[in-house]
C-alpha cells in the first residue's frame, strides 16, 4: 500500500533520513521504535508531505507521491497525527473535528465520522464547546487523534501518540484506535516506548540513526 | 426633578458626542478588520490597502457619473463587490503568489503593495484627475429627537458598516472557507495537516478583505469625498487600528476601532478636531510601549 525507495531527508544541511525503504500493507500496523532525534517523525512528516526537503520515491497503491502538497496527500487518504497536536486553539472541539473533515476525500463522511468519533470519545463530545486552548494535555491529544479520524483515511500515520500522557490515558489513546482500526485500516506511528503488551497485529521496525536498514517489518501474531 | 437649561444642553452634548464616537467606531471596525485579517492569514502587510478602499469609490462613481447608472446603490453595492472581490483575487494571484515561493516573502510584499500603492495613485491622478470627486448621498434628510439631529445618512452609515462587519464574522465562521481562513491564520501547520489548501485560502483572504475595504469605499466617499491621494489617510488610520488592537486579531481590531472612534470624538468635543489624530497617536504609543503586541495580539 505504502512504499518509500531510497527516501533522504534534510533539515538545512542536516541529512536526517539516508535511503529509508520501508513497506506498510493493508491490515498492518507498522510501528517505528527508537529514541529521540532519529528521523521517526521525518518520515511520517515526508510521507505526508510535511518535509521541509525530500528526495527519493513514495509511492502509494501504486502512485508515486513524493512531492506533492501536503493537501493532495490528504485528499488521497494519508492523514498525519501530529506529536505537538497542531491544533487550532481559537476554536472549539467542534469546529477542530469538523476541519479534520475538510478533505474532499472526508466531507461526504463528515456527520457518520463525527458520530463515530463521538461514540469513540464521549469526552468530546461533552467538550464539544469548548475551546482547544482550554484542555489539558490529555484532552488536547485525544483531540488530535480525532480531529485525525474525522479525515476517513485509509492510511493513518500517528506520530508520538502517547507522548507525555499519564499511563491511563495511555492506554485508553491505545485502546481507541485499536477500536477503530476497521476496514484494515493500517497505521504507521513512531513511538518510543514497545507497544507488546497491547497484543496487536503489528510490524515494529527498529530504528537507528541516520541510514536505517529498515526491512519490511515482521508480524506479530 | 428641575434640571438647569444648561444641563439638559450639557446632556444632549454627550449624548451627541457618544453617537458621533459610535458612528466613527463602526466605520474604523469595518476598515480595520480586513486588514487585520490579511495580516493574520498572511503575515504580510498590504500597503495599497488605501488606494483599494479608493477603488471602491472610483467604481462607485465611475457607475453613477459616466454609466450613468440611476439605479440606486443597491445595485452598485451589488455591482462594485464581487468586482472589488475579482480584483482583490486577481492581485493576489498575479501579483503576491509569485513572490510567496521566494525567502523572506513577507517583506517584499510590503515593498509589493508600497510600489502598488504609488502606481494606483498614479493611475487615479491620470484616469479620473485630481480633482475631488463626490457621490451623491444614499439617503438624505434627517430627523429630531429632543436637541440632538440625526441625519440618514449617518444612520445608514453606522448600520451598513455593522451589517457588513456581522456579515463578515458570520462567513468566517460558519463557511467552510471560513473556517479555513481562520485555521490558518491561528495555526498554519495544522491547517496544512488536515489538507487546507493555503494557496487558495490567502487569495481568498486578499479577496475578501478587499471586498470589504471597496465597500467600505462606497459607504464613506458619499459622505466625504475621493481624490487620488486620499487612500493614505485611511491606510494609516486603519493601520494604526490595527496595530492597536494587536495585528492579527480581528476581536482586538473591533476593540481598538470603538475605543479610539469615541477616543477621538471625545478629545475632538473637549480640546477641538484638530487634537484628535494627536490623541491617537499617543493612545498607539502608550499601548505599544505596555503591550508591544497591541490589546489582544498573539505572540509569534
Amino acid at each position: 500500500m505504502l512504499q518509500t525507495n531510497k527516501l533522504n531527508a534534510f533539515y538545512g544541511e542536516a541529512q536526517v533520513l539516508r535511503d529509508i525503504s520501508i513497506s506498510v500493507e493493508r491490515g498492518q500496523v507498522v510501528v517505528m521504535l527508537g529514541p529521540n532525534g532519529h528521523g521517526k517523525s521525518t518520515l511520517l512528516k515526508a510521507v505526508c508531505g510535511l518535509a521541509a526537503r525530500v528526495e527519493g520515491q513514495i509511492h502509494y497503491q501504486g502512485e508515486e507521491i513524493q512531492g506533492r502538497a501536503a493537501e493532495k496527500i490528504v485528499n488521497l487518504g494519508i492523514t498525519y497525527i501530529a506529536e505537538n497536536r497542531e491544533l487550532f486553539p481559537d476554536m472549539t472541539v467542534l469546529e477542530n473535528l469538523k476541519l479534520g473533515a475538510y478533505s474532499k476525500n472526508a466531507r461526504p463522511h463528515e456527520k457518520d465520522n463525527l458520530e463515530k468519533v463521538f461514540t469513540l470519545f464521549p469526552r468530546l463530545k461533552d467538550r464539544r464547546k469548548q475551546y482547544a486552548s482550554t484542555m489539558s494535555g490529555g484532552e488536547a491529544r485525544m483531540l488530535a487523534v480525532a480531529r485525525g479520524l474525522m479525515s476517513n483515511a485509509d492510511l493513518m500515520c500517528i506520530d508520538e501518540p502517547s507522548l507525555g500522557l499519564q499511563p491511563s490515558l495511555r492506554f485508553e489513546i491505545f485502546r481507541i484506535i485499536k477500536k477503530s482500526i476497521n476496514k484494515a485500516k493500517p497505521f504507521f506511528w513512531s513511538s518510543k516506548t514497545s507497544l507488546k503488551s497491547l497484543n496487536w497485529q503489528t510490524g515494529f521496525m527498529s530504528w537507528k540513526r541516520g541510514a536505517s536498514p529498515l526491512k519490511a517489518a515482521k508480524m506479530m501474531p | 426633578m428641575d434640571f438647569s437649561e444648561d444641563t439638559v444642553l450639557l446632556f444632549f452634548e454627550i449624548i451627541d458626542v457618544i453617537i458621533s464616537g459610535l458612528t466613527n467606531g463602526s466605520v474604523y471596525a469595518l476598515l480595520a478588520v480586513g486588514m487585520t485579517l490579511v495580516y493574520g492569514v498572511t503575515k504580510a502587510f498590504n500597503f495599497a490597502y488605501g488606494e483599494l478602499f479608493n477603488l471602491g469609490g472610483y467604481f462607485a462613481w465611475t457607475l453613477i457619473a459616466i454609466v450613468g447608472f440611476g439605479g440606486g446603490y443597491v445595485v452598485i453595492f451589488i455591482v462594485v463587490i464581487p468586482l472589488m472581490f475579482a480584483v482583490g483575487y486577481g492581485l493576489e494571484k498575479l501579483l503576491v503568489a509569485p513572490l510567496r515561493k521566494r525567502a523572506d516573502w513577507e517583506n517584499k510584499v510590503m515593498m509589493l503593495t508600497l510600489g502598488l500603492s504609488l502606481f494606483m495613485v498614479s493611475l487615479y491622478v491620470v484616469v479620473f484627475g485630481g480633482n475631488i470627486k463626490s457621490l451623491p448621498p444614499i439617503l438624505e434628510g434627517s430627523f429630531e429627537i429632543g436637541w440632538l439631529v440625526f441625519n440618514y445618512q449617518d444612520i445608514m452609515i453606522f448600520f451598513s458598516s455593522i451589517g457588513g462587519i456581522l456579515l463578515f464574522g458570520w462567513v468566517l465562521n460558519n463557511t467552510r472557507t471560513g473556517m479555513a481562513v481562520r485555521a490558518v491564520a491561528q495555526n498554519p501547520e495544522g491547517a496544512k495537516i488536515v489538507g487546507i489548501p493555503k494557496e487558495r485560502i490567502f487569495a481568498a483572504t486578499f479577496a475578501i478583505a478587499t471586498a470589504m475595504v471597496g465597500f467600505g469605499g462606497i459607504l464613506l466617499s458619499q459622505k466625504y469625498f475621493i481624490n487620488p491621494n486620499s487612500g493614505t489617510a485611511v491606510m494609516i488610520k486603519a493601520w494604526v487600528i490595527t496595530a492597536f488592537g494587536g495585528m492579527g486579531s480581528i476581536r482586538g481590531g473591533l476593540y481598538a476601532a470603538f475605543i479610539i472612534g469615541m477616543m477621538e470624538a471625545f478629545v475632538g468635543w473637549i480640546f477641538g478636531m484638530s487634537y484628535g489624530i494627536i490623541a491617537l497617536f499617543i493612545l498607539l504609543l502608550a499601548t505599544l510601549a505596555l503591550r508591544p503586541r497591541g490589546l489582544m495580539g498573539r505572540k509569534g
